[in-house]
């Protein structure tokens, strides 16, 4: 399962953006309302949808979609 | 529809500690609800650290569960965008005996530990920990005094 896609799918779920792109650089500081609130959604949903639980620092450092790439494949055994 | 799980076991006791609502200034938002629903000043004003905040407890007719208002304490403020967007009703804090024990349980049945464990400023010798699930509402754990009181010690008296 291609971690670029399945993160696609959770950024339009929880952004509410069906036509939403996004690239492993995509940041915080690209996407409105990517706020603390909305961190937590993406990071519980994604421990959700790829069966992993990411610790506390890294529940705040992740700023990119390739951060949550590089976790999701450190987990997986990918990285 | 599902039958309520009545015989499924709880993570912790849902005792309500506290009711965080985020304001932009203490004083007249104290007025307001001195005035509406008779609550009053529960000690001083006191800066809290980890929040980034001013904060001020306010006691009504149900003492056990005061009010705690919010205010940033300046524009870096983690609270300044929630402010922005309009404040109110910013956190449900629980009492726990466990706060640890508790953490972990919430952090497996889908919440995020946003803090940790630390001293509180407004509950001298407590600790306070904030978690976050899916609903986006933030909650506080607060330990239990050794004398298993729940409400907070006087914030006016010293550390």
């Amino acid at each position: 399962m291609d971690p670029l896609f399945v993160l696609q799918k959770i950024f339009r779920e929880v952004f509410d953006e069906d036509d939403m792109v996004v690239t492993p650089q995509t940041s915080r500081d690209d996407v409105e309302g990517w706020d603390s609130v909305a961190q937590v959604k993406l990071v519980l949903t994604v421990e959700t949808e790829f069966n992993l639980q990411f610790n506390e620092d890294e529940v705040s450092s992740m700023r990119t979609v390739g951060d949550f790439i590089k976790a999701i494949q450190f987990y997986k055994g990918n990285g | 529809m599902a039958a309520f799980p009545r015989n499924k076991p709880r993570l912790m006791k849902s005792t309500l500690h506290h009711i965080g609502i985020l304001v932009r200034d203490i004083d007249e938002a104290l007025g307001e609800y001195e005035s509406r629903f008779g609550y009053r000043a529960l000690g001083g004003t006191i800066h809290d650290p980890v929040q980034t905040a001013y904060i001020q407890f306010l006691e009504g007719a149900t003492p056990e569960v005061p009010i705690e208002l919010v205010v940033p304490d300046g524009p870096d403020s983690k609270l300044s965008g929630a402010l922005k967007k309009g404040g109110g009703l910013n956190h449900l804090a629980y009492a726990t005996d466990a706060i640890e024990k508790d953490c972990r349980n919430l952090r497996a049945a889908g919440m995020c530990v946003l803090q940790s464990p630390v001293t509180a400023r407004a509950f001298p010798g407590r600790r306070i920990a904030w978690l976050m699930g899916r609903d986006g509402i933030p909650v506080e754990l607060v330990e239990q005094s050794l004398e298993g009181r729940l409400c907070h010690s006087d914030p006016t008296s010293p550390d």
